[in-house]
């Protein structure tokens, strides 16, 4: 399929209460691709994603969803583009799975939020493509923070969105359930041609799945990387920037410095 | 979605059934075949009865229909709102406030005009909400919140108390009796200015279920799903305000049915879709006032019980009971 210009942003600059966090960013991102966002916590990882989701205003610059400004979208239209996954775990949430991921119609549904046939068949794809249907009818609070997870994804794909945004989704996750969803998302991204961006500290993983990474540095400096120079150059050091630690190009992993 | 149908129709005619019970009730107990004779047509058996039932029983039994109906509506929107179990109008001092507001009239500015007592009233539950929707940005524990409303229960307190000092005794004795609460003081003509406002402000509340589901999910996934959380706090703001202002000016204080209703019909029903539990607990919540009233007015007894004594004897306890259990839906 052809590359589509989904977001596009230009010199924008991300904050709250006019206080910027990050200035003059400027990317875009096409149907079908996969980036990660790293970045030490408290850079504004969270600040840009609730900047593209709409929740926070830029301060300034330009962002284009699909050709238009951001700004011009209604709620429910920037709903119908972008879907997100936030680090809540809705653990504490009193719904049952099925009805936290028929949220996700929402946007497609009137004032009385009634769900019809069609919506009914979504939310049962959503919850079969992550594997969640067995749980379906259990309360969130029952299950364990891989099916959760599973289930807010499941949300975000019911609400049928290009788009797809995520903060630090692999947060609450072991190794097999952070494998597992970074496989689903990579899948997404490939056969559905959804863009996404997730925010992450597995360095690991988004060496394996993201098309890009977008790094923000110590100094609040925008980096936008491609994964496969990455993988080879030693800029991924200077990222990693720990005494701890070093990237071995020639094995492509990361190494732990016990000895030193 | 026929599950629901059933429970609804279940839960209305237990409410027909628990209504006719109350309008026969009480110190004078009006036999049911005499009920059954007047539906005919026919006459009641003791030509008192009609004045019993019509100027005084049934006003007050549509009084606490109404009245457990908001209230317990209010408390599912505080609790989907404030995402805590444990809110509701009265714990959170939302009753208190407008209690306060209704002392300010009744002890200060003794006479009282045409809806002087509920806009008195609202402007009191407003004000603490307003106070309380502040506080829940900082407070994240849910234990802290219902701290907050009883600190603030105990402001009001005590300014009701310095006001009645400086009061005259037949200010206070009015003051007192309405805050003891009773559905029985309502007239007829209290009633067309008490209903409309609450039937309207349900309706709201029913027409907003989607937002509510969303919000659920707490603020940011709401408006991610295209929720204006803006204007969805300020009408539900307005709406909770103004109907526990309403209840609480015609029937004075009414303590933790608002939240208690909400919980009762979770242990019932496993949904958290509020077109559904909505009906259900302005069902519920005027089944459990009028078995309230019941109780104050029991069969036997020459007096009435204060309402708001009735309904802290159940709800205290419910609320220890569920602290204790603090269940999945905590």
């Amino acid at each position: 399929m052809g590359k589509e210009k989904y977001i596009t942003l230009k010199e924008v600059s991300v904050g709250y209460d006019g206080q910027s966090v990050l200035k003059d960013i400027s990317f875009e991102l096409y149907s079908g691709e996969l980036i990660c966002l790293l970045g030490a916590n408290g850079k504004g990882k969270s600040t840009l994603l609730k900047t593209l989701m709409g929740i926070l205003p830029d301060l300034s610059g330009e962002i284009l969803l699909k050709g238009k400004a951001l700004a011009n979208f209604s709620a429910e239209e920037k709903a119908k583009e972008m879907a997100v996954v936030l680090t809540d775990s809705l653990r504490d949430v009193a719904m049952k799975a099925k009805d936290v991921v028929a949220t996700g119609r929402y946007p497609y549904l009137s004032w009385k939020g009634k769900l019809k046939q069609e919506d009914e068949a979504i939310i049962e794809t959503s919850l079969s493509k992550v594997g969640a249907l067995e749980y379906a009818d259990r309360w969130m609070s029952d299950l364990s923070d891989g099916e959760r997870q599973r289930v807010i994804l499941a949300r975000a794909l019911a609400q049928q969105t290009d788009v797809l945004l995520l903060d630090e989704p692999t947060a609450f996750l072991d190794l097999a359930h952070t494998m597992e969803l970074s496989v689903l998302l990579k899948k997404f991204s490939r056969e559905e041609g959804k863009s996404i961006i997730m925010s992450t500290h597995d360095w690991a993983t988004a060496l394996q799945i993201a098309d890009r990474v977008f790094w923000i540095d110590k100094s609040s400096q925008f980096h936008i990387l491609e994964t496969e120079a990455l993988k080879k150059g030693g800029k991924m050091n200077e990222m990693l920037n720990s005494p701890f630690g070093k990237w071995n190009s020639d094995k492509g992993r990361f190494e732990l410095l016990i000895d030193n | 979605m026929n599950k629901t149908v059933y429970r609804i129709l279940l839960m209305t005619l237990l409410l027909v059934l628990i209504f006719i019970a109350d309008i026969l009730l009480g110190s004078v107990t009006i036999p049911l075949s005499d009920f059954f004779e007047y539906l005919k047509g026919n006459d009641w058996s003791h030509p008192s009865y009609e004045a019993i039932i019509f100027e005084y029983r049934l006003p007050k039994a549509l009084t606490a229909c109404f009245a457990g109906s908001a209230l317990a509506v209010s408390g599912l929107l505080m609790q989907s709102f404030f995402r805590n179990p444990l809110a509701g109008p009265y714990v959170l001092g939302i009753s208190s406030g407008a209690s306060l507001g209704v002392a300010l009239l009744l002890l200060l500015f003794s006479g009282t005009f045409l809806f002087s007592v509920p806009l008195a009233a609202c402007i009191g539950s407003l004000f603490v909400l307003i106070s309380m929707i502040w506080a829940s940005k900082r407070f994240r524990s849910s234990v802290s919140l219902l701290i907050l409303g009883l600190m603030i229960s105990y402001l009001t307190g005590a300014l009701v108390g310095v006001l009645q000092y400086f009061s005259k005794s037949e200010e206070i004795q009015s003051f007192v009796l309405w805050g003891l609460g009773s559905f029985a003081k309502t007239q007829w003509t209290d009633l067309q200015m008490m209903l409309p406002v609450l039937v309207l402000g349900l309706v709201f509340a029913y027409s907003r279920s989607k937002a509510l589901n969303s919000l659920l999910l707490g603020a940011s996934y709401a408006q991610s799903l295209g929720v204006s959380i803006k204007s969805i706090r300020r009408q539900l703001l307005y709406l909770v305000g103004i109907l526990v202002a309403w209840v609480t000016a015609y029937c004075g204080p009414i303590a933790f049915l608002g939240m208690a209703v909400p919980h009762l019909v979770r242990l019932w029903v496993e949904e958290s879709d509020h077109k559904i539990t909505i009906p259900l607990v302005a069902l519920t919540g005027a089944c459990i006032a009028l078995l309230c009233d019941m109780i104050a007015q029991a069969p036997g007894f020459d007096m009435v019980l204060p309402i708001n004594s009735i309904t802290s004897l159940f709800g205290a306890p419910f609320v220890i009971y569920y602290l204790l259990k603090k269940n999945r839906l905590g």
